[in-house]
This record gives structure tokens, C-alpha cells and sequence, in this order.
């Protein structure tokens, strides 16, 4: 099992970011680490063919449809729920209740409106590479990220507002 | 910052603050050795599976397999290792494994699972998970499962005629379903961690009187499954949980170290390390002749009258798997007891014990 030429580095380099959408993704420090080095196993055979166009993505590709196989096959948990409910804290005002509220918010999504807001809002993918990440259709996309992005700005407490769906 | 025009709209607030959200994460050091294990492991599982594989199958396969290989698509990634998904409900048996991993001689066989998904049941208040309790949570274990191994695969086997004398304590209690995934298939591992640690541990077909709630509830925690606290010096007892074979032998297999310890009398002068691997050798023979029971032991309490003896325990080491603690006090009937077995302390044993002990 010959180590592929510049993998380590990539692993090395790039596995932070990558760390952190998987973070994104699972709401859980343990699960985030299996679900990168899982991603990275399943991208080293396809290294030598992708590492010249954009392994990065590659590897987020995976990341997203193991995160996606793994909630499909067991229950972790945890219910997606039609509205966020409002977590009460002690200071509503500061900006560490407001990340607290976020992260809660973000992982009562549910599994594919909680993948599009990170794919089009963390990672700042345009709707349509967001389509491709997912394999699904651009209007998909459009809604599912307007559905949750309503719900984030309703545990936020911030006021809503109709997105645009065209 | 975004540059998609239909985004200008009013996302700046989310975006920072989602942008900010994941915590300081730790970066493991070890992370491409990792890394390489699972690619391994993964090439192994699909080595085996071609080797399988029937002439006639073959041809079936060879398409599927040349687009795994070839293709960039990672859905087919995707489907090759999945860890067994936990039930949605506590059943009243142990899942049956699939495969042809072997679950009657062991507890679990003694390689590395490749992969393992921790299902937790948690009972109500004060009582034990009944058959029907929901899945109240699940983690796939992550890390090295090497410790798995080497704190399943070695629990002595329960004897049909086997009591266990347990406290009767309330308090909460979780049933725990360790799923683990092999080359040849699955194996599902029951346990319970309650408050009086009396619960057996079983495949369904293998089950010890050892209990091993704790382990789980730690890996549960943690998400992996660490190296469970073991001694810190010969003698300190650790928290042994047998060894298999303990059930048929006083000392089973060839133990390759010794430590006499004296239970009465702590510090430097109540240990000693054997080496000698023919003495040591010596004395698990005499051990192994005398004749033993799996009766409970009668022991009464230390008093001024009693005849000043102090209890000994013997702490067999061996090259693979756990140790094994063999306690030898004055005060019980019968006074040897390595945990499942017990027997008559003769003049022969104690005059070797004593040897050894002054060295």
C-alpha cells in the first residue's frame, strides 16, 4: 500500500478546514474526526486522478454522502423538528448565547437543510456547486437553504425575511 | 464574504455567525497513521470479498468492481464500510452476529473489529432497561479499537452451575448494545452498567460473569474505547475483570511473570516480582492439581483471635491477553479463589508461595 505522492501534505494542510465543515455537519467533535478520516480513506485510491483538479472538494463530496449513508442507516438520536425551540439563557444579548442558539438551531435541522446551509453558507459554495455537492437540483438547493435559514434566523431572534426562491 | 448577487440580501449576520461556530479542534497527531489503517483495513475487506466471490459471480462483478476501482464517483465509496445500525428498540435477545465470525469459544474474537457502534438504553429511574426500551443514543466509536480486543476477547467464560453473589443497590441503570464489524461480519456484545455491577456480558452464545458496563459507559462518553485502568505495579489489583479459561483452570495457559503480593501489608516490602519462568511454571502446576469447585468461598472476618496469616494474592502475567489474580487467604474456606474456581490451600502450595515471596 504505496503512499500516494503529496497526500500526506494534503492531509496535513487541509484537514483542519476540512475538520471543521465536518464539525458543521455532525455537531459532534468524535463523529467530525471519524467522519474526516473516513472521507480521506475513501479519497486516497482516487488521489493520483483528482489531486491536480480539487481534492478538496472531492473529499467535502464524500464527507457530505458519508454523513448522508450514516444518518440514512441509524438514528443518532436525535428528531428534526419543524421549529427550533428557544433556548433560554442567561444572557440572550452576548455573542457566545448567540453561537450557543446557532449550533443548537443548526443541528435540530434537519440532515439535507442542515448540509445546504453548510455548504452555502459556511463553505460559501454557489447554489448551483451546492446542487452537485448534493446531487440533487439547484431549485432543491433554493429551498431547502431558504427553509433553513428561516429556521436559524428564528432561533436567533433576528427578523425574517422572504428569500428569494427564483 | 460572498460574492453571489443574490445573496446581498440581508445573510451577512448568519454567515458570520456560522463562520464562527466551530469550536478550537483538536488536530490528533496521529490522524494519517489513521488514516492509512482505515485504507488498510478497507483493502483487506474488499480483498476478501473478491476471494469469495464464485467463478459465476464473478462476471457479475467485474463491471462494479472495475468502476470502484477506476471511477471517481464517490458514492461508490460510500457503500463499502458501514458500521450496523443500532436497534431502534432494546430486543429481549442479543442481535444474532452475521458472517461466519466465531461466537462460541469467545466473547469476541481477539483481532481489532474494524469498526464499532455503541447503542445506549438508558432504564427509567432507579431500574434496569427492560426488554422494548427506546434507543436513547448512539456513537460510532472512533481511534484505535485495539483495546476492544484486549478487554472482550480474554472474559472468562460463565459456568452453568455459576452464582454470582450481588449487592442489591438502586440507582440508574443503562443497557449498552456494542455492535462490532469484522472481515467476516458482525458481532453484537450485550452489557449493562448499573449500580451494582452484577450484569453479565454476552454475544448471545458467550456469556461471562464479568461485567463490563463501566468500560461502555466510558466509551459512550468518550467515543472511543480507551485502555481500560489497569494496574499501576504488580501489585495493585486494577480493575481486573478475568481471564478466559480461569473457569476450567486455577492458572490457565503459560504465564510468562509473577508478582506475590501481600494484601495485609502495602509498600515496597509487600511485592515481589518472579521472573523465573520455570518456577512460576512450578507453582501453576501445583495450583492446577489441586482439586477445585466452582462453589462461592466462606470467609469470616479478621479477628484478635484469629491466627495472624496475611492474605496473599498471586498476579499471573501472560504475553498475550489480561492477567490473572489468584488470592490466597487464611480466612476463607476454601482459601485459593481465582475468581471462578476455589480450593484447599496444601502445605505443598503454601511452601512454594513462600519460597518465591522470600525469594
Amino acid at each position: 500500500m504505496a503512499e500516494p505522492e503529496g497526500f500526506r501534505e494534503f492531509v496535513t494542510g487541509r484537514s483542519p478546514a476540512l475538520l471543521r465543515t465536518a464539525w458543521m455537519l455532525t455537531g459532534e467533535q468524535q463523529l467530525a474526526e471519524d467522519l474526516l478520516q473516513t472521507a480521506l480513506a475513501r479519497t486516497w485510491p482516487h488521489w493520483s486522478r483528482i489531486r491536480d483538479s480539487c481534492p478538496e472538494r472531492y473529499v467535502r463530496t464524500v464527507m457530505v454522502r458519508v454523513h448522508g449513508a450514516w444518518w440514512r442507516r441509524k438514528w443518532r438520536g436525535e428528531l428534526p423538528v419543524e421549529r427550533v425551540p428557544e433556548v433560554v439563557l442567561a444572557d440572550p444579548s452576548c455573542r457566545v448565547a448567540e453561537r450557543f442558539r446557532l449550533g443548537a438551531a443548526l443541528r435540530a435541522l434537519p440532515v439535507r437543510q442542515r448540509q445546504v446551509v453548510v455548504l452555502r453558507y459556511y463553505e460559501d459554495l454557489s447554489e448551483q456547486e451546492t446542487a452537485v455537492h448534493l446531487g440533487c437540483s439547484v431549485g432543491t438547493v433554493k429551498s431547502q437553504a431558504a427553509r433553513g435559514l428561516a429556521k436559524l434566523r428564528v432561533a436567533l431572534g433576528h427578523p425574517t425575511r422572504t428569500e428569494n426562491m427564483t | 464574504m460572498s460574492t453571489h448577487e443574490h445573496e446581498q440580501d440581508g445573510q451577512d449576520a448568519e454567515r458570520h455567525l456560522l463562520r464562527d461556530l466551530p469550536p478550537d479542534l483538536p488536530q490528533p497527531r496521529d490522524r494519517f497513521e489513521q488514516i492509512c489503517r482505515r485504507v488498510r483495513r478497507r483493502q483487506y475487506r474488499q480483498g476478501l470479498s473478491a476471494g469469495f466471490a464464485g467463478v459465476a459471480a464473478v462476471a457479475l462483478l467485474v463491471p462494479a468492481v472495475s468502476h470502484l476501482m477506476t471511477g471517481d464517483d464517490p458514492d461508490a465509496a460510500v457503500a463499502a464500510s458501514a458500521p450496523p445500525s443500532c436497534p431502534a428498540k432494546l430486543p429481549g435477545q442479543v442481535p444474532p452476529g452475521s458472517g461466519s465470525v466465531p461466537h462460541s469459544d469467545r466473547l469476541v474474537p481477539v483481532q481489532a473489529p474494524a469498526a464499532a457502534v455503541l447503542c445506549s438504553y438508558k432504564g427509567a429511574a432507579d431500574s434496569q432497561a427492560e426488554t422494548g426500551t427506546a434507543l436513547s443514543g448512539s456513537r460510532q466509536l472512533t481511534g484505535s479499537l485495539e483495546q476492544v480486543a484486549q478487554d472482550l476477547a480474554w472474559l472468562p467464560r460463565k459456568q452453568s452451575d455459576e452464582t454470582k453473589m450481588c449487592t442489591m443497590m438502586a440507582g440508574p441503570s443503562t443497557s449498552y448494545l456494542l455492535g462490532l464489524t469484522y472481515p467476516d461480519g458482525v458481532v453484537w456484545v450485550s452489557t449493562v452498567d448499573d449500580p451494582n455491577g452484577c450484569a453479565d456480558t454476552t454475544n448471545g452464545t458467550f456469556a461471562s460473569p464479568s461485567g463490563t458496563g463501566a468500560l461502555a459507559k466510558a466509551a459512550f462518553a468518550s467515543g472511543g474505547w480507551s485502555a481500560s485502568p489497569g494496574p499501576d505495579d504488580g501489585c495493585d489489583a486494577g480493575l481486573s475483570t478475568g481471564r478466559l479459561g480461569q473457569e476450567l483452570a486455577m492458572v490457565p495457559d503459560e504465564p510468562s511473570g509473577l508478582w506475590i503480593c501481600d494484601s495485609d501489608a502495602p509498600g515496597d516490602g509487600a511485592r515481589r516480582e518472579i521472573k523465573d519462568r520455570t518456577r512460576i511454571a512450578q507453582l501453576a502446576k501445583a495450583l492446577n492439581g489441586l482439586p477445585a469447585s466452582t462453589r462461592p468461598a466462606q470467609c469470616e472476618a479478621a479477628s484478635p483471635t484469629r491466627e495472624a496469616a496475611s492474605a496473599r494474592r498471586l498476579r499471573f502475567d501472560y504475553e498475550k491477553g489480561p492477567d490473572l489474580q489468584v488470592t490466597i487467604d487464611p480466612a476463607c474456606r476454601p482459601q485459593i479463589d481465582n475468581g471462578a474456581r476455589r480450593a484447599t490451600l496444601t502445605e505443598q502450595v503454601q511452601n512454594l508461595v513462600e519460597a518465591l515471596a522470600a525469594g
